[in-house]
């Protein structure tokens, strides 16, 4: 079902600012300008100190890298992980076996998981369904809200057989993983992962019922592409608008520039300067078919029309992905062989490579230039959430004249609902909601 | 509070059916006084002989949901900063005015604490376990410091009197414990527990 936003706003000046987004990770805030119904200035305010996590990096030993890199985010810190060696490995040439790298996929449907988990029912359905937090939500809908905690603790106990601990976890390493579980410790999760399935489907059942406002942008979708698998750790990066590229070829496309208004760099199209979205729903889009049977039967089957340019539907993306690890993993438990060794040999030698992989917010590139030390000498990250904050700007600056006629507070939590779409974890970024709204 | 039939350790919340005092070490491992929380129960598990659940939580957030699972007591151990020395002890029952919910909401990095858990346990209709706070009196907090000595000799006297604060914690439903109490530093003793 859907509902239109209504027409432009009588008022000459609006002013629109919310202070805090709240139900984010991390701190932020909007401000947002009106003149006789026609939105003049958008800015996502980010004010979360700027982390400097590149510049930390410089010096260090290319092997303390992903452990440095997990602490960027509490919530998906295997994306960095990931990221990093994969980087890694390939400034130094080095070719993980398949037992290593279908561990490292398992990780990674861990992540995807418990975030999912966490955003779909303790952050996102509290706006569908009219309440302020999910503590409000769950005096009413304790099923539900029962569920998504259970969901999301199942993706922390796989977190936390593979990675030594369910945050920031402490197994990984470039050339594979300092410890492999037993198949045994992965197989008491089983039963888990097979509740988890018919769970997170009826998930899918519950979120694509939801009322989304009619509002369809022309987005250009942007996301990992395998030719055999749903994206998660490698191939190339790929756009509803015709890109097709190496990961290495990443920073000549995509541009990261400095915008006055946020601790965060803001990305770009290089060639004509437009934003682009990525995440859960450009990963659907563009890869449908890759989706594991029962994800793609939820998602064929839940009302949804694929692909879908409705970003308030990202929820609806975030669950059928939710079935798909549940269901990955589980594939991946009952085929796991433990790796022996769990770690390839690496020659140290100087180098420089990149990478990206789907963090649960979207693509993550990493580049890293190393010395014949086996020193960093040089580190680019580019998170997901900076690569969406033009994009939430221009969502804003289309959305906001169908909702002007509403009050000031029913403006500020539309722009928030709009924003929490994304997902967006400005932590990560910096390097969320506080709105104004001026309307003239 | 019954003492449990097997003990057993834990590395973060995986409720354990049955636990009856669940140990729940908060704090930054790499912010000096910080680390108070996260350190105790390290000391605590090599100890090896306390009779409840250790937990270790570097960030707590909605996992704390999971740490006031099945579970009768859950004494949080943390760093406080009230005005007092350096390594003193405050063990204060929860909830209490002597903490103030700021406080108790900075248990998260993404905003999500104690008082949210207990508020999301309350709207679910869950049990909440009877809460405690030994809070340990910090001096610094600057990343990268070492731990400053009066915290150090704080949690000396932490680890070595554990089975005392346990015994008192187990009794104090009987006995109706209600207030806080204060450890000056240097009161190895623990006086009165």
């Amino acid at each position: 079902m859907t509902t239109s936003p209504t027409g432009p706003s009588p008022l000459p000046l609006r002013t629109v600012r919310v202070e805090n987004l709240s139900r984010v990770e991390g701190e932020g805030g909007l401000y947002a300008r009106v003149e006789n119904g026609v939105v003049r200035e958008v800015k996502l305010d980010i004010f979360e100190p700027p982390r400097f996590f590149e510049a930390f990096l410089r010096g260090r030993h290319f092997q303390e890298v992903p452990d440095i890199t997990a602490r960027i985010c509490g919530i998906c810190p295997v994306a960095y992980q990931m990221s990093s060696v994969h980087a890694i490995e390939a400034a130094m040439g080095v070719t993980i076996t398949p037992e290593i790298r279908a561990l490292r996929r398992l990780l990674y449907c861990a992540e995807w998981i418990e975030s999912h988990a966490l955003h779909i029912y303790l952050l996102q359905a509290p706006d569908f369904l009219g309440y302020d937090s999910a503590i409000a939500m769950a005096a009413d809908h304790p099923k539900e809200v029962e569920q998504g905690l259970r969901l999301k603790k199942v993706g922390n106990n796989l977190l936390e057989i593979l990675g030594g601990r369910a945050t920031h976890p402490v197994s990984v390493c470039v050339g594979g993983f300092y410890k492999a579980p037993r198949r045994a410790e992965l197989l008491k999760l089983r039963s888990d992962f097979e509740w988890g399935i018919e769970a997170s489907i009826a998930t899918v059942k519950l979120v694509s019922g939801l009322k989304f406002p009619n509002f369809n942008p022309d987005y250009e979708f942007v996301s990992l592409s395998h030719p055999d698998e749903y994206p998660m750790n490698e191939r190339r990066i790929v756009s509803s608008a015709g890109v097709d590229i190496e990961p290495a070829e990443f920073e000549r496309v995509f541009l990261e520039e400095h915008v006055e208004h946020s601790t965060a760099l803001h990305s770009k199209r290089a060639d004509n300067g437009k934003s682009y979205f990525v995440g859960p729903l450009a990963r659907i889009n563009l890869n449908f078919e890759k989706l594991m049977p029962r994800a793609k039967q939820a998602a064929k089957t839940c009302g949804i029309t694929w692909p879908s340019k409705n970003p308030f539907q990202g929820i609806v993306a975030r669950a059928v992905e939710l079935v798909h690890a549940y269901e990955e993993a589980l594939a991946l438990v009952d085929a796991y062989q433990q790796p022996v060794p769990s770690r390839v040999e690496i020659k140290v030698h100087a180098g420089e490579g990149s990478a990206a992989t789907e963090a649960p917010r979207g693509v993550l590139y990493h580049r890293y230039r190393i010395n014949d030390q086996g020193l960093v000498e040089f580190a680019k990250i580019v998170p997901p959430t900076a690569q969406n904050y033009r994009r939430m700007e221009d969502d804003l600056r289309l959305y906001l004249p169908g909702i002007l006629d509403r009050s000031e507070p029913e403006i500020a939590r539309a722009c928030e609902n709009l924003i929490r779409n994304y997902d967006p974890c400005i932590s990560c970024s910096t390097h969320f909601l506080k709105l104004k709204l001026d309307r003239e | 509070m019954s003492k449990p039939a097997s003990p057993h350790q834990s590395e973060r919340g995986a409720a354990k059916a049955g636990a009856c005092l669940r140990v729940v070490g908060l704090g930054n491992p790499y912010a000096g006084d910080d680390s108070v929380g996260l350190e105790i129960v390290n000391r605590l598990r090599a100890r090896g002989d306390c009779e409840c659940e250790l937990l270790a939580l570097p960030q707590a957030g909605v996992e704390l949901v999971e740490a006031l699972e099945n579970v009768e007591a859950v004494l949080f151990i943390d760093a406080v900063s009230s005005g007092s020395p350096a390594g003193t002890l405050h063990l204060i029952p929860l909830p209490s005015a002597e903490v103030e919910p700021r406080v108790l909401v900075s248990l998260s990095s993404h905003g999500w604490g104690l008082a949210e858990t207990l508020d999301l346990m309350e709207s679910l209709g869950r049990p909440i376990p009877r809460l405690a706070l030994l809070g340990v009196e910090i001096g610094t907090v600057a990343p990268g410091a070492p731990r400053s000595p009066a915290v150090e000799a704080a949690m000396g006297t932490v680890v070595e009197r554990f089975p005392a604060v346990y015994a008192f914690l187990a009794a104090a439903e009987k006995t109706g414990w209600a207030g806080p109490l204060r450890f000056p530093p240097g009161d190895a003793s623990l006086a009165g527990l």
